[in-house]
């Protein structure tokens, strides 16, 4: 019964990655993308985390887990934002988003 | 030919996808966008071989790998943000 939930969230987790790189290439200007880098792997790594603690099923990786998962949250869309800022700095004219 | 082997795979093929990406654009931070995002997909990649391996030894690395990739991102936007300050210098804004 676990195996088929873990599997689940494996397939799941791979599949939103799938979406965000299709998205990556698709989404029309810089800050569209910032967007899908900042929030996209870092779901479908917490997905394929939780398909991996529910494979274990032991308390080290459901931890070892969890450290990972705030610790990407904390900080993938801080460096989307911060290359958003370097972008935005960069444009004369700030009303024009696309390129 | 588990599933475990199957969505590894898959997930090597998506990196590649980034890849394309990298090599299709010509701005400087669609490229660093694109190594953050390669970084992650990395960390999937680890995640997934744990599960191959069927050993939780592998999930040590990704708490590394992305510290380090954190810290790069941060640097190369730094370092962007100083050449436009350059630019701005010189254009007299």
């Amino acid at each position: 019964m676990l195996a088929y939930l873990s599997s689940f969230f494996l397939c799941f987790g791979v599949f939103w990655i799938l979406l965000a790189t299709i998205g990556l290439h698709k989404f029309p200007g810089f800050f569209y993308k910032a967007h899908v880098v900042g929030k996209g792997p870092s779901l479908g790594l917490f997905l394929i985390l939780t398909g991996v603690m529910l494979h274990f099923q032991d308390l080290a990786t459901i931890l070892k887990s969890m450290t990972i998962i705030i610790f990407v949250f904390l900080t993938v869309p801080l460096g989307s934002s911060l290359l958003g800022l370097a972008e935005y700095e960069k444009l004369d004219n700030r009303t024009d988003l696309d390129d | 030919m588990n599933l475990a082997q199957v969505l590894f795979s898959i997930t090597m093929v998506i990196f590649l996808l980034g890849f394309l990406y990298f090599l299709r654009t010509s701005t400087m931070t669609k490229k660093f966008l694109a190594i953050d995002f390669m970084s992650l997909i990395g960390g999937s990649v680890m995640a997934l071989y744990a599960v191959v391996m069927n050993s939780s030894l592998y999930l040590d690395i990704i708490m590394v790998w992305a510290l380090v990739n954190f810290l790069g991102t941060i640097a190369f936007a730094v370092y962007l943000n100083g050449l436009n300050n350059r630019k701005k210098q010189k254009s007299g804004v």
